[in-house]
């Protein structure tokens, strides 16, 4: 039944996303009908493809094993938090939940994208609606979640068990919010392309769409990050693997937009490479999504893949490229006038921003093909790792982390000031200061590269506190009392230049100075791991929902003081016979001690512990990049042209 | 004038000598079973397992990892050098076991690219400001 109703569900959403396209284009009706009908189509295909999600999530509830998704990825015993959001743990459920997503942002295009003339707004509603077209076909006739099986089998197979967990309620949709967002940023665009006068306020429109998927696009990766830091229990954060470079390559090119539309708000220059970044954003979000989905690059976070689905997703992905690359071509302008180029402007800063980071996407993007050029080529394998990124990236960011603080401090029209020169002088000296403190009080083996690093992290986050510091220093009420609505966007910037000082302060910290044991433990033995003892107290069991877990006690002490028990398990489903293993982490001000346990056996145990200083300074810089740039939609300025964006 | 030269001589002295000798910090004495797992992780972290996907062989716990990671211990035990046996390793499984591809003809590309985009850059910009 629910299959049934699931498939019509579909292709009614099917349907009215072809009546809107057809609306769309049909020349005959005239104006305001025109309009009517088309958003009135709109909403359909959002209702209806909201229906079939609820009823698909129906289906995961009750475990209606005749659907073959449900029956795949779910069981009965499964607790029931999982069975809702498990929905989206799989390849079928999980597309689903991508179309939802691209039928809500029309949803929010139709009804509180008011202000935007009725022409542009048509062709936007038309873009939008062909790719929740071709998902759907792309959904229908090689993922269908509702696809029907007999007789129905007494329980499901179960879901992944590395899936289930916290991580996946929210990682999934916050990282697809981000990706389906950013179509939203294309459907604008190209709308605005093939409306060939462009009016002021085109950046405006997009603006808000990027800034919100950037939003939902940090989060998600910074969650997930940390999902595979304490699930997949080796304690990495970042691992240099095609899933996550797929969607790092998107968020590196929105962080470029971002940027880019500052740039043209306030100097009204490179409006095609603007146009250009938003293509591009969502084309990668497309391409990731067809790698990692196709089974053509190999992941340890990839949980389904099939060839023939990588086939239409190459199919879709081609079309929307060259689509809007011809469009896009089609409306190149010339910026025939030529400006004079001077270094010291913000906008000139934002342009070395720009090429920096695209410089990135492609080495990311070419290391990660090279192998399967290479192997395409000439039949020779290779590997290219963690390390070759690290190597290639380093530059990059080095520059970046230099140049970073010094371009807001600059101005989109003069030269140097004398206040930025001065506040720039006194980050200087207080990085210096502060580097030596770290030096005195952590006093630490640390070679000059990773030195060189975290001064530069320990700078950017000086700059951004310093630029934070009103403007006159004998006016100090009443420019703290301008600290308000007015300020909060460049409050936000800041906030979020900081956190990326934050962010690559944790990352160069943890991975110069970590420390890792793995060893063999007795009952009763004490290790030594940094600053820390930690004793084995033996194990004991414990039985959850579907699984049972073997938990591994431990006493974590600091100078002879107990601090916690940490209780890394080793959990057993019953109904795959999976063994996952689970990390403890006990928290100590910023650091991490992670002990996992490998094998277990009467009278000893093998254990891995690490000491892992400054590791939170990832994700709290992640999220504060979030929240910065939270502050910087809710309250963006209003004015165009404004030199103090 | 003369002061701010002053102090960024000043400055750069600091950060020069404090960039340089920071390597010079203690060193740890460790007992051999430390060591010996140490280095086992050193350089299991460098190989791929080739049975898994995306996993080096540190990380993973498949029966090729583990006949790798036995391999290593033994060697090491009989005193062999770590980068012999990664070259052992190497000749025996070829470029892909390696997590970082080595500098050769077949990689030349790859590894050049990233630096020649980066000079361009700065070409481009120096070009730009002579103008």
């Amino acid at each position: 039944m629910i299959a049934f109703t699931g498939n019509i569900l579909l292709l009614f959403a099917l349907l009215s996303s072809i009546a809107t396209l057809l609306f769309a284009k049909i020349p005959a009706i005239d104006g305001h009908k025109k309009y009517k009908f088309v958003c009135l189509f709109g909403i359909f295909q959002f209702l209806f493809i909201l229906f079939s999600y609820f009823l698909l999530t129906y289906g995961f509830i009750i475990s209606d094993f005749s659907l073959v998704t449900v029956w795949q990825n779910s069981e009965i015993q499964k607790p029931l938090i999982y069975k809702i959001t498990g929905v989206w743990g799989n390849h079928e459920g999980s597309m689903l939940l991508w179309l939802l997503i691209l039928s809500v942002c029309l949803f929010f295009i139709i009804n509180f994208d008011k202000k935007i003339p009725k022409s542009v707004q048509l062709n936007t509603i038309a873009i939008q609606t062909s790719i929740i077209f071709a998902f759907l076909l792309f959904i229908l006739f090689t993922s269908n979640p509702f696809a029907l099986q007999l007789p129905i089998p007494i329980d499901g197979v179960g879901l992944n068990t590395l899936l289930q967990d916290p991580g996946l309620i929210i990682h999934p949709p916050l990282l697809y919010i981000g990706y389906v967002g950013y179509s939203v940023v294309f459907s604008y665009s190209v709308a605005i392309m093939l409306e060939n006068k462009l009016t002021e306020n085109w950046a405006r429109w997009i603006e808000k769409w990027a800034y919100i998927s950037w939003i939902a696009l940090t989060l998600g990766i910074c969650i997930g990050s940390w999902w595979a830091y304490y699930e997949l229990g080796w304690g990495g954060w970042w691992f240099w693997d095609p899933v996550e470079n797929a969607s790092l390559l998107p968020w590196i090119t929105g962080t470029a937009l971002l940027h880019s539309l500052l740039n043209y708000k306030s100097t009204g220059q490179h409006r095609d490479w603007t146009l250009l970044l938003s293509i591009l954003t969502f084309s990668l979000s497309l391409i990731g999504t067809f790698l990692v989905r196709s089974g053509i690059l190999t992941s340890v976070h990839s949980f389904a893949s099939d060839p023939q689905r990588g086939l239409w997703i190459l199919i879709i992905l081609s079309l929307f490229i060259f689509f809007s690359l011809f469009i896009f071509l089609r409306n190149l302008q010339k910026e025939s006038e030529k400006k004079d180029f001077f270094f010291l402007r913000r906008g000139t800063f934002i342009l070395i921003n720009n090429y920096l980071l695209m410089v990135s996407v492609v080495v990311i993007f070419f290391g990660m093909m090279y192998p399967l050029l290479l192997e395409a080529i000439t039949g020779d394998r290779i590997t290219v790792g963690p390390k070759y990124f690290n190597i290639v990236i380093a530059p990059l960011v080095i520059l970046i982390a230099i140049l970073m603080p010094i371009g807001p401090n600059l101005s989109w029209k003069d030269n140097w000031t004398q206040l930025a020169v001065k506040r720039l002088m006194i980050s200087f000296v207080l990085t210096i200061f502060l580097i030596i403190a770290m030096q005195i009080v952590i006093y630490e083996n640390a070679d000059a590269f990773h030195l060189l690093l975290i001064s530069l992290a320990i700078w950017i986050f000086i700059v951004s506190i310093v630029d934070l510091l009103p403007r006159d220093l004998s006016n100090f009420r009443i420019e703290f009392s301008e600290l308000k609505r007015k300020n909060l966007p460049i409050i936000g910037s800041r906030i979020t230049h900081m956190a990326f000082g934050i962010m690559i302060f944790g990352i160069i910290y943890a991975s110069a100075y970590s420390e890792n044991k793995d060893i063999k433990m007795n009952l009763g033995d004490i290790i030594q791991i940094d600053r820390f003892e930690l004793q084995y107290d033996g194990f004991g069991t414990h039985i959850g929902e579907n699984y049972d877990d073997l938990k591994i006690n431990f006493t974590l002490l600091k100078d002879d003081k107990k601090i916690a028990n940490m209780t890394p398990a080793k959990r057993f489903f019953r109904k795959s016979g999976d063994i996952t293993t689970e990390a403890s982490i006990q928290k100590y001000y910023f650091d991490h001690v992670y002990v996992t346990v490998g094998e277990v056996q009467e009278k000893f145990i093998y254990a891995s512990v690490s000491y892992k200083p400054f590791v939170r300074f990832i994700w709290l810089g992640g999220f504060l990049m979030a929240f910065g740039v939270l502050l910087k939609t809710l309250f963006r300025s209003k004015i165009f042209g404004t030199t103090n964006v | 004038m003369y002061k701010k030269n002053n102090f960024n001589k000043i400055s750069f002295i600091i950060l020069f000598f404090l960039v340089f000798f920071a390597p010079l910090a203690h060193s740890v004495s460790e007992n051999s079973e430390d060591s010996l797992s140490k280095n086992i992780m050193e350089i299991t972290v460098e190989l791929k397992c080739l049975e898994c996907e995306g996993q080096n062989v540190y990380e993973s716990n498949s029966n090729f990892s583990q006949s790798i990671k036995a391999y290593i211990r033994n060697e090491l035990t009989k005193g062999r050098g770590s980068k012999d046996i990664i070259d052992d390793l190497h000749q025996k499984y070829g470029d892909e076991i390696l997590m970082t591809p080595p500098v050769q003809t077949n990689t030349y590309v790859l590894w050049i690219l990233p630096f020649f985009l980066l000079s361009l850059g700065f070409v481009i910009l120096l070009f730009k400001l002579k103008k």
